[in-house]
Order: structure tokens, then C-alpha cells, then sequence
């Protein structure tokens, strides 16, 4: 696809809010995601401006996006610039209690599991396309969410057994 | 519910989307920057250090020039330094860049001082006597915070105090009897959200410290974490800060005010009280405060204010829709400098300005535009006058002759000299080193004749020379040219890459993406020396760039995805010495878990002058965070020459 003016405006439209939340919660910094994901962004406009072929801007910038905010080096710099801009108030809602478990849960999870996680369960991605974001084969995406999956259960709290008993008498 | 669904709701309800409006107009800034940065930084990158000496000692040298508001006798007021963003210099994803730069206070002769041996530069405080800067430096790799103090003469730089990756420093500010340097000392938490929420993953605790400027006897004055802005009262003794306490969960927004305290941490007293007043500046007679505030609805932005030390007679000094903020005192106490961010039709522009005290003469001295901030926003500060004599006595840097050879820099830009070359020359750069014998330092210097008009061509349309002053009676005995150049002509370094004693030069002949550096030998015979482009033998290289009978040429610079290194190996007797330059590139590109294809070539230095290609081959390596790069990055050293620590980075 061409990343012109008219797919950057879209992508920011439909894509970016969400985008940068998911990265948000995986690299636990929101000004990290807000610069890993606009970052991102330009770099496939530039690209797509020299001509190469970018198959899915979402897809492309998710796993630049993701590595950038893996930078723990680019995440402290983010964070210090935002934070010598407090002069301007910041937008944001506090978080509520129910969501800080959800930040804490996911903070204690190695970064492939709560990448896996949070591609699965707030973007929505198939297997196949976690795998492709993330770089990985589909194998490892299914082994990865599956222990993710118990690892969150277990720290908010949710009985797993509760979803054999969901699906009612084999 | 299914336990899938359940974790899908729960983690949907964390995340929280981002608002797009304003962004597509930061993505046109970002891209207008990142080409900018494309254009100018690697080469920036790939000087590194040595261009860094090259600008401090350059800038260095002006600011110890006698400025023009002396009129001698007890405090005057001398040159301004500030921290400015610096977007030729900038690496993407790690630095802003904010480099210090000098200017009188009449915002003439600006000069970016850098020191380009760090990767930032921010805080910039004068020692009293204006000798000295101290600044907070970061170097990006390997990763390090410190704390360095300039010797303004010399552009030596001391490391005097080493911060651990959970440490920054975000204020300082030098003591008025010299003997200590305040530190805003703040500590890094990267914990889980807090309880109450707000920023996740990093927490900012800082304090207020001081230091002895050899870097000993750190003592602690704060102790609560909220602490910010902050200077030195005049006899020394208290300090003058603000403090903020979160007003709401988040810390957006927070409730500011100056306290003063006992430089040993007692006696704290609270000035204000109304949780808008930050940042005091200390007026030299001791008398006064100047500070940030602003309205109770910011209708009217951050203004600067002053009132006595114990928080009465408080009087507006700016009142506009823009911000002012970082407030310092001239020496003299007439004015006072501070950054500021004006409003303009479609967005701001910022400034160091300045104004009187009864604020009248309010003028801005420096500008840009708002980027990633303003300049002085992290940094400014007043220097008392150098005294004439001082100036006059500007000590000439030079290498030790017992000391290992070291590149040196000229300090001089010859606007209107020859170097004995016959024409005026312009663009002069200049190192030093062992070029022509063992025991003595020659000056080698790149040149470009000055046009007709008495102007100084572009490199690519000039006529460029390389010449070498042995003696250093500022006459040139040997000279070559003319040389090409692309983008940029450049004395770089003095290696002795064939580790026979007397070093070779390298000059940068080219400019842009990354850095072309193009090796020179000198022969020396009879008392008689000779300027000899090194050419490569067959046959070369070419896919390195070494093409036989051509003139050997490397490439340095580069990006995290694209590199080029080049270092000196020991190689097998008996060849000893050898050059080892490798160019890599990271696939899948964009990804820091990817891997390095490399091509490296070796190659050695004979009597003859000629490059020998000796060894060429292909490998991979994964990317990885190694802090000291992959395994074929630039060493600290190029064969003898300091280059400081290794700049370039996957």
C-alpha cells in the first residue's frame, strides 16, 4: 500500500488510539508509546515515499512500535522530556482500581508475554497476525499467550476452571 | 464467561486510547527532523569527540574572549551560557540533542560550545570567576550520566562525578565562593503504577545536594523528592528551591512553592504559599527572589515575579500570554535572563530574553523554534566578566611531549591568514600530531582559499588544501592540494596507523549519510616533509570502497540499522598494525532483535604508502543491547588517536 497523507490520516483516525494504548500497556510508559508509535509512523512514510512497499501500515508499525518502546533508553528520555513539558496540564484520566491491577498484572509478566497479551486481547490479533508483529512463529505465540493467560489469570485473580465450567458438559 | 473473554475485558478496560487530533502535525515536524537529521547528524556521530574539542576549543576560545560590557572594577556582567536543542546532533530515539552554547548578553556572537564529547548537554552553571562550566552530561553508549566541569580555557573536561542509570541530574548551579556545585539530584524509580496511579513505570524522586568541584564530599541539603529550581544565596550559605506536592492523582498538575534552607539542611522556611511560585534565582545583593508563577486559571501563562527573600513586596515583572520561566541574575543585578516560549499565531516560538529589573529593556537576545523545547529551558546562566589579562594570557593547547600521541586542535578559525601558503585561506582546521618526528608536535591543518571578495566558498566549489606547519611558526612547510570535497574538509585525526611512531592524518573529504575520511602519510627527509595521499594497492577492495590506485578512503558513521566502524587491530607479524573497516547492516530493518550482515576488510599501511587489502570477509552477528555495540564497533582509540568513548551505535 502507498502511506501517503490520506493512509497517515486514516491510520491516526482508526488505528493510532488504539495502537498507542496496546504499546502503552506493554511498555508500561504512555509517552514511550505516543513517540514509539508517531516514530513509527514516519518511518513507513518515509519508506513508502522511496518507494518501497509496506503490505500493512497497521501490521508495519505495530512491530516497529513495539521495538522502539523496548528501548528502555528511549522510554526514560520520553518520559524526561515529557515530564520538563509540565507546564502545559497533560491530558488523562486517573486510573481506576480495577484498571492498576490490569497495569500491575501485565508489569509482571516477561515482555514476549504481555506483548502476546496485549496484541491478543486488546488488539484483537489472530495468532497469525501476534506472530507476524512480533516476529515469531505462530507456535510460540500460542505456547507464549498460553502461559500469559494463566500467569494474568492467576494475578487478577480469575479461577481458570471457571472457563471448563463456562463451556457446560463435554 | 469464558476465561479469553474475561482477560479480553479487563485489559480492554486498562488500555486507554489516545487522542490522533495535533498528531499528523507532530509527524510533519518529526519527518522535517529526522531528514535534517539524516542530513547533518552522522556526521556529527562520527566525529565524535574529536569534533567536539574542535567546537568547544573554537567556542571556547571566544567565550574567554573580554566581553564588550566590561567596564572593570566589581561585578559586570559577561557572557550568557544555555542549553539550546541542537537538531544536527540529535540521535534519533535516545537524544533531544541540548548542547550548551555562549553568546553575549547582547545575543551577539552565539557559539555552540557542545562539548560534542557528550551526546547532551544540559544545566550549564558558570563557576563565579567564569572560568569553568559545570554541566550535566549523557553519553548514549556506553549509557552514562554524569556530572563534567569544563576549563573554559583549556576545553579540558573533568568527569567529577559518575551517576548510576537510576540517577540524573536535573538542575545545577555553582556556588558563589566557587567552592561547591549545587546539584538537583534526581533519582529514577521504574516501578509499577503507584497506588494512586499517575506515570507508569518511572517515578522522579530529586533532591538537593552539593559537591565539591573536584567531585568529593557529596552532601545531601533536601531530603522530601519534590524538589526543583534552586539557587545559591549570595554569602553561600542557604539555598533558595521550590517544592511541589501533587494536587491530583496523576501529578499533572501540582502546587509549587519556594522554600529556603540551610546549606547543611536545616532551618528550612517556607516563602510562599500560594502553590503557584517556582524556581527562584537569588539576586547578587541578596536582597531579592526572582521566580516563575503564574494565574490561578493560567490564563496568562507562567510569569516571572520578584519579591524580597522573606516573600513580601511581591511584584510582577512580565505579564504576557507566553511563558517565562528559568530565571537568572546578571552579575551586576540590573537584569535578569530567562527562557521563555512567546505565543504566535499558529503555535510558539522561544527565546532567551532578558530584562531589567523595574522591567523596562526587555529584549530577546536568542531564538528558535519550539521543538522539543526551548532553549534555556534546562539550563541558563550569567558569567561575570573575564578580566582582559586573563584573556591575553589564553594558554595554547598543546600535547606533553612524554605523552602518547594525541590530536590536539587549533583554537584559531584564520579568517584572514595565509598559513604561508600564498592566499588568504578560510575553513582552517588544524590537529596536532607526531607527523613528521618522534619527538616533536607539527600542526597539520585543512584550508580552503578564501574567495576573491574575501568570502569563504563552499568546500564543494573551493579550492582545498592539507598543509603542515612543523616548526609551528604558523608557516606551512609542506602542502597538498587540491582536495575534493563533497559536503566538508577537515583535519580529523593523527593516527599512527602502521604504529612506526609518526602518525598519519586522516581528513574528512566528505560529508552527509556518513563520514568519508581519506589518509594521508607524511615523509619526512632531510629536514624536508611531504604531504602523501596514501593510495590502495591491488586489489583493494572495492566493494569496501577500496579501489586499487585509488586514494584509500573509509567510511565512519551511520545509524542503529546502518554502520560503518573502522578501529585499528594487531595483526600478525610482521605487519603489527592494521585498519579494520566494516560496514553492517541490520535485517530486518526497524528491528532491534534482528541481525548484523557485516563486510569487514583489513588492511595495513607500508613503507611504500600504500594501503595492502589483507584479509576481506562476510559474517553475521545478532543485534543486540550490548551497551558496547556489536563486535566490530569503533574502538575508543583509532591507533593512538583519542577519540573518547565509541559514538556510534547499532
Amino acid at each position: 500500500m502507498r502511506v501517503d497523507e490520506v493512509a497517515i490520516r486514516e491510520f491516526l483516525h482508526t488505528s493510532y488510539p488504539r495502537l498507542v494504548a496496546a504499546v502503552a500497556l506493554t511498555s508500561g510508559s504512555r509517552p514511550a508509546a505516543e513517540d514509539a508509535v508517531q516514530e513509527a509512523l514516519v518511518r513507513a512514510w518515509e519508506r513508502s515515499e522511496k518507494g518501497e512497499e509496506i503490505d500493512s501500515l497497521e501490521g508495519w508499525v505495530t512491530t516497529v512500535a513495539l521495538n522502539l518502546a523496548r528501548s528502555g533508553l528511549r522510554r526514560i528520555r520520553s518520559e524526561r522530556r515529557a515530564r520538563a513539558r509540565l507546564h502545559t496540564p497533560a491530558l488523562g484520566t486517573p486510573p481506576t482500581a480495577d484498571r492498576i491491577d490490569v497495569d500491575r498484572a501485565l508489569a509482571a509478566l516477561p515482555r514476549r508475554q504481555r506483548e502476546v497479551a496485549v496484541l491478543r486481547y486488546y488488539l484483537q490479533m489472530s495468532t497469525r497476525e501476534a506472530a507476524s508483529a512480533l516476529e515469531l512463529d505462530e507456535g510460540t505465540v500460542k505456547s507464549t499467550l498460553f502461559r500469559a493467560r494463566a500467569a494474568l489469570a492467576e494475578a487478577l485473580g480469575i479461577d481458570e476452571n471457571e472457563e471448563a465450567n463456562d463451556r457446560g458438559p463435554r | 464467561m469464558a476465561l479469553d473473554e474475561r482477560l479480553r475485558r479487563a485489559i480492554e478496560h486498562a488500555g486507554e486510547p489516545a487522542d490522533p487530533s495535533g498528531v499528523y502535525e507532530n509527524l510533519i515536524g518529526r519527518r522535517e527532523r529526522r531528514r535534517l537529521v539524516r542530513l547533518t547528524k552522522k556526521v556529527g556521530i562520527a566525529l565524535g569527540v574529536v569534533l567536539g574539542v574542535v567546537l568547544a576549543v573554537l567556542g571556547l576560545s571566544r567565550v574567554f574572549t573580554p566581553s564588550s560590557h566590561q567596564i572593570g572594577g566589581g561585578a559586570t556582567n559577561g557572557r550568557i551560557a544555555f542549553a539550546n536543542f541542537e537538531p544536527e546532533y540529535a540521535i534519533p530515539e535516545i537524544t533531544a540533542a541540548w548542547y550548551i552554547y555562549t553568546m553575549e548578553p547582547d545575543g551577539t556572537d552565539v557559539v555552540f560550545v557542545g562539548p560534542r564529547a557528550v551526546d547532551e548537554a544540559l544545566y550549564p552553571t558558570y563557576s563565579p570567576d567564569g572560568r569553568q562550566i559545570a554541566f550535566a552530561g549523557f553519553i548514549a553508549e556506553p549509557e552514562e550520566r554524569a556530572l563534567f566541569v569544563l576549563d573554559v580555557a583549556t576545553g579540558s573536561l573533568s568527569k567529577i562525578l559518575t551517576l548510576d542509570k537510576r540517577h540524573q541530574i536535573d538542575g545545577l548551579a555553582w556556588s558563589p565562593d566557587g567552592s561547591r556545585i549545587g546539584i538537583l539530584y534526581t533519582e529514577l524509580v521504574p516501578t509499577e503504577p503507584p497506588p494512586e496511579g499517575g506515570t507508569h513505570g518511572v517515578d522522579f524522586f530529586s533532591t538537593i545536594w552539593t559537591i565539591a568541584p573536584d567531585g568529593t564530599d557529596m552532601q545531601q541539603v533536601t531530603t522530601v523528592g519534590r524538589e526543583q529550581g534552586f539557587s545559591w544565596s549570595p554569602d553561600g550559605t542557604r539555598i533558595a528551591f521550590s517544592r511541589y506536592d501533587s494536587i491530583d492523582p496523576g501529578e499533572q498538575d501540582v502546587a509549587d512553592d519556594i522554600y529556603v534552607i540551610d546549606v547543611d539542611g536545616t532551618n528550612e522556611t517556607r516563602v510562599t504559599r500560594d502553590g503557584r511560585s517556582k524556581s527562584p534565582a537569588w539576586s547578587p545583593d541578596g536582597t531579592l527572589l526572582v521566580f516563575e508563577s503564574h494565574e490561578p486559571d493560567e490564563s496568562s501563562g507562567i510569569d516571572l515575579w520578584v519579591m524580597d527573600t522573606d516573600g513580601s513586596n511581591r511584584r510582577r515583572l512580565t505579564s504576557d500570554p507566553g511563558n517565562e520561566f528559568d530565571p537568572t541574575w546578571s552579575p551586576d543585578g540590573e537584569q535578569i535572563a530567562f527562557g521563555e516560549r512567546a505565543i504566535v499565531e499558529g503555535g510558539s516560538e522561544c527565546y532567551v530574553s532578558k530584562i531589567a529589573l523595574d522591567g523596562s529593556h526587555r529584549e530577546r537576545v536568542f531564538g528558535m523554534a519550539d521543538e522539543e523545547g526551548c532553549p534555556g529551558q534546562v539550563g541558563i546562566s550569567w558569567a561575570p566578566a573575564v578580566p582582559l589579562s586573563d584573556a591575553r594570557s589564553l594558554p595554547t593547547p598543546s600535547t606533553p611531549p612524554s605523552e602518547p600521541p594525541t590530536p590536539e586542535v587549533s583554537p584559531s578559525i584564520d579568517t584572514s591568514g595565509s598559513l604561508g601558503l600564498g592566499f588568504p585561506v578560510c575553513n582552517v582546521t588544524s590537529i596536532q600530531g607526531r607527523f613528521a618526528s618522534h619527538n616533536a608536535n607539527a600542526t597539520l591543518s585543512v584550508a580552503t582559499k578564501a574567495g576573491d571578495l574575501g568570502g569563504c566558498p563552499q568546500p564543494e566549489e573551493a579550492f582545498n588544501v592539507v598543509a603542515l606547519d612543523t616548526d609551528q611558526d604558523g608557516v606551512a612547510d609542506a602542502s597538498f592540494g587540491p582536495i575534493e570535497c563533497t559536503l566538508e574538509c577537515r583535519a580529523f585525526s593523527a593516527p599512527d596507523i602502521d604504529g612506526d611512531g609518526t602518525d598519519e592524518a586522516l581528513v574528512v573529504q566528505d560529508g552527509g549519510a556518513v563520514v568519508g575520511l581519506r589518509l594521508y602519510d607524511i615523509v619526512a627527509t632531510s629536514g624536508e616533509s611531504e604531504i602523501v595521499p596514501v593510495d590502495v594497492a591491488y586489489p583493494g577492495d572495492p566493494q569496501s570502497g577500496l579501489l586499487p590506485g585509488e586514494h584509500a578512503s573509509f567510511l565512519l558513521g551511520g545509524d542503529e540499522f546502518e554502520l560503518y566502524t573502522l578501529r585499528c587491530d594487531e595483526i600478525p607479524l610482521p605487519w603489527g598494525l592494521g585498519l579494520v573497516a566494516t560496514s553492517a547492516e541490520a535485517r530486518p530493518d526497524d528491528s532491534t532483535d534482528g541481525e548484523w550482515h557485516a563486510h569487514q576488510t583489513t588492511s595495513v599501511l607500508t613503507s611504500d604508502r600504500m594501503l595492502h587489502v589483507l584479509d576481506v570477509r562476510d559474517f553475521t552477528e545478532p543485534v543486540t543491547d550490548d551497551p558496547g555495540g556489536p563486535s566490530f564497533a569503533s574502538g575508543e582509540t583509532l591507533c593512538g588517536s583519542n577519540l573518547g568513548p565509541p559514538v556510534l551505535t547499532p
